[in-house]
Formats: C-alpha cells, sequence, structure tokens
C-alpha cells in the first residue's frame, strides 16, 4: 500500500479512537439522560426536561456550644429527593439505551403512572454524558435495585396546561445509600 | 392512536356529564401524590420512605363567566361531590386508549373575578366517597371517546392491559344525553380473557339511566378484590332509547 495511503488509515484510526474515548470537563444538560425501573423491573428511558436533587444532602447536626469561637456541625444521615419534570407521554415502553447510545424513550406515563404509589424498590440511574452521549467513564448517579435497595417513586402529578408531568423519587427504608460512579447502574 | 407527546388543546373534561371542554381555559394540575413516611434508623445508610396515604386532586378549574346552558356556570352549585373525567389527548381528541385521570371530586367553591375578563374559578377537593376512598391511583385508560352508539357493540377490545389483575378498578361514566322513546339506556364495561365478541361479559355497569333531559356522570367501583380479565371494551343496552352519547373510561388497580 503507499505511504500516503497508510498514513491515512493511521490518521482514521486516530481520529476514531479519540471519538471513542469520552471527553472530560464540562458539559450541557442535552447530554444528560434518566432511568428507572418500571413494574417490572426493567430499566427504561423516561423523558426528562429538568431534574432536581441528584446527590446526597447530608442532616446538619448542630453541636456548637456556647464556649465555641465559632459554629461547628457534623453530618447526619443523607437523604435523596430527586424531582424530576418532563413531557406527558405515552409511547410504548422501550429497552432502556446503554453505554454511547442515544437514549430510546419509553412514554412518562406509561412507565410512571404505574409506580406511584409502589413500595418494591426501584433502580433509577442519572447518567451525564460529558460533551457527548453518556459512555462508560462518564458520571453517573444512582442505584442498582435488589429486593432490598432502591427508590420509589411518591407522586405522579401532570399538569394538562403545560402537559407536562412532575414526578418524586425518595429511597426505600434501610436502603443502601444512592452513589456516583462511571458505569451503568442495573 | 398515536402515541408520545401531546399539547394541552387534545385535553377534554367532563363532568357529572356535562362536556366543560368548550367553556374551560385550565383543569389545574391533576394530583396523585403520596405521604411521604419515614426517616433513618440509626444503623441505615439513608434516610427511607414508604408511601402513606395519597391525596388525588384536580383544579382549580378555570373559565370564562358564561351562562350558556350545560356552561360551568350552570354546574354553579357547589358543596356538590361531581365525577369529573379528563382524557388526555395525544395529538388529537381523546381516543380509546387515551391516559384518562377521573375519580369523584368535592366541587367545594366557584368564585367569580370581574376584570377585564369576568373569569370563574372552581376548586375542588378530593372527595371522601367510598368509591373514590378504595383506590389510590386515579389513572386509567379511555375506552370510549365521547360519541354517539345506536345499537350493542360487537367488536373486539381495543384496550389490553396484557394480563389479568385480581385487584380491582373503578369507571367513570360520562353520559352526555340519550334521545328516543323513554331515553333509558345502560352503558357497561366488559372484560375477557380471549378478544373475542362473544367471550365479554359485564363487569361494571352504570345503571339504567336517562340522560334526555339532564346529563348523568358517576364512578362505579369494583371489589379491591375483583378479577379483572386482560381485555376491556364497552358495552350499551338501549333499554328504551335510540341513541346514547357517552364516554367511558376503565381504571385498572394494579396493587
Amino acid at each position: 500500500m503507499a505511504q500516503h495511503q497508510l498514513h491515512l488509515q493511521f490518521h482514521f484510526i486516530e481520529l476514531l479512537d479519540k471519538e471513542l474515548k469520552m471527553a472530560t470537563g464540562r458539559t450541557v444538560g442535552k447530554f444528560f439522560k434518566f432511568q428507572i425501573d418500571d413494574t417490572g423491573a426493567v430499566l427504561r428511558d423516561i423523558p426528562v426536561t429538568s431534574i432536581g436533587g441528584v446527590g446526597l444532602a447530608y442532616d446538619q447536626v448542630d453541636l456548637t456550644a456556647l464556649q465555641d469561637a465559632v459554629k461547628g456541625f457534623m453530618s447526619g444521615h443523607p437523604d435523596v429527593t430527586i424531582t424530576i419534570s418532563g413531557p406527558f407521554s405515552d409511547d410504548a415502553a422501550a429497552t432502556a439505551s446503554g453505554t454511547g447510545a442515544v437514549a430510546d424513550l419509553s412514554g412518562s406515563y406509561t412507565v410512571l403512572s404505574a409506580l406511584a404509589g409502589g413500595v418494591t424498590p426501584l433502580a433509577f440511574g442519572a447518567y451525564f454524558g460529558m460533551q457527548g452521549l453518556w459512555a462508560t467513564g462518564d458520571p453517573a448517579f444512582g442505584i442498582t435495585g435488589t429486593a432490598a435497595n432502591g427508590c420509589l417513586v411518591m407522586s405522579f402529578d401532570v399538569d394538562p396546561s403545560t402537559s407536562m408531568y412532575t414526578a418524586v423519587l425518595r429511597m426505600f427504608p434501610g436502603s443502601a445509600a444512592p452513589a456516583w460512579g462511571t458505569a451503568a447502574f442495573t | 392512536m398515536a402515541t408520545g407527546r401531546t399539547v394541552n388543546k387534545w385535553t377534554r373534561a367532563y363532568v357529572s356529564g356535562y362536556d366543560l371542554s368548550g367553556f374551560m381555559r385550565e383543569v389545574g394540575t391533576l394530583e396523585n401524590s403520596y405521604a411521604q413516611i419515614g426517616g433513618a434508623n440509626l444503623a441505615d445508610s439513608i434516610k427511607g420512605y414508604l408511601p402513606g396515604q395519597p391525596t388525588n386532586s384536580i383544579g382549580p378549574i378555570s373559565a370564562m363567566m358564561d351562562d350558556t346552558a350545560a356552561s360551568l356556570h350552570t354546574l354553579v352549585a357547589a358543596d356538590t361531590v361531581r365525577s369529573v373525567m379528563i382524557p388526555i389527548g395525544i395529538q388529537a381528541i381523546p381516543a380509546v386508549n387515551c391516559p384518562v385521570y377521573a375519580g369523584d371530586f368535592l366541587h367545594i367553591d366557584q368564585i367569580s373575578d370581574v376584570d377585564e375578563e369576568t373569569a370563574v374559578s372552581a376548586v375542588f377537593a378530593p372527595s371522601n366517597l367510598a368509591t373514590t376512598l378504595s383506590y389510590p391511583n386515579t389513572w386509567g385508560k379511555l375506552v370510549h371517546a365521547k360519541g354517539a352508539e345506536t345499537g350493542a357493540n360487537s367488536a373486539v377490545a381495543t384496550v389490553d392491559y396484557g394480563a389479568q389483575t385480581t385487584t380491582g378498578g373503578y369507571a367513570c361514566f360520562q353520559i352526555f344525553t340519550s334521545s328516543g322513546g323513554d331515553g333509558t339506556c345502560t352503558v357497561k364495561v366488559q372484560d375477557a380473557s380471549t378478544n373475542s365478541d362473544g367471550s365479554f361479559g359485564d363487569l361494571i355497569t352504570s345503571g339504567e339511566v336517562d340522560a334526555r333531559t339532564t346529563p348523568v356522570g358517576s364512578i362505579v367501583a369494583l371489589a379491591v378484590t375483583a378479577t379483572v380479565e386482560r381485555y376491556i371494551r364497552f358495552q350499551v343496552a338501549l333499554n328504551g332509547a335510540t341513541s346514547v352519547t357517552f364516554a367511558v373510561s376503565f381504571h385498572r388497580a394494579i396493587r
């Protein structure tokens, strides 16, 4: 093969390799995706316009004594309250997307309306794609569902005037804490 | 029927057998939220919660002051429990299988404010009727979109849950009008394990009604342990009437 053709091949492979490697740094919301178990414990991509409360919030226990020079605190139990909002939709349930894939959205009504009020722990994942579709190695917050670990859906409210839903997730009693990681939750 | 996202112009509002969609601007938030009961035991990794009693509510409903017959203003009698059905059409007017929010709600007040517009706001509180108290989830599916029927239904079902359930459910009947003869008719929800005309049996009925002059709206509930087969369809029995215009939804309980 001619020398210049070899150079082109190597350059193409180099470019392809750079595309597959995740970026680091800042990102934007369009690369975010959210997944949660449905009533059959199958993960589904949910359409989300906004999400709040991704992370652990610890109780701040004030242990200040009058004689202290400055107020002092210790952290108590952590808590999670995740509020998601997005378009109301009744699309059929679809298989959740994996690493490097575009989210295959299931209907928000299709999945969440049946989950509200349930007492079976659910897996969930909030995936932050870094300057591209989320891929293994990018930040993700969530928990793998088991019989004892997961979240519950505490509400599913719909505003017909905006055709948007709002749902609130809390952790199941005795569950392990969700955590930040870089791999998909199952 | 399309599936996917939608906009509010395809939402409809039926209250006590009246179609108020042409008079209302907003139906408010359709709430299905549960009290969050819990906290952390000492050795817990994180605080945990179980769902307590739910709150299901709609509204406030807002409309223009309009004294046309069958408008929101004509339902001005507050402190009345009303059956409310909010079908959400998906990119079109509501059709069979569309999501529906329905229940009995206490029409607790109706206030008019005069500005450049004359607005009416109606507040609905969660009802304490037994039908409503038995089922915490108020979401279901439209089994018959608003329209007239002049004979029995022999079509197969298009509402398919995929499997039988044994946790009951309820139906919301909105019978807008009937005509012909003495106007009496019965609207029903039927179920079947096999999706063929001859397999269906009556699951819930509205009871015989005469809607020639006054529309009829009702919520009829099954026992919480009732078996509901996979396939659901509507049925009508035109007792004395020759035509009945109605919408019906079914809300299957899954737990």
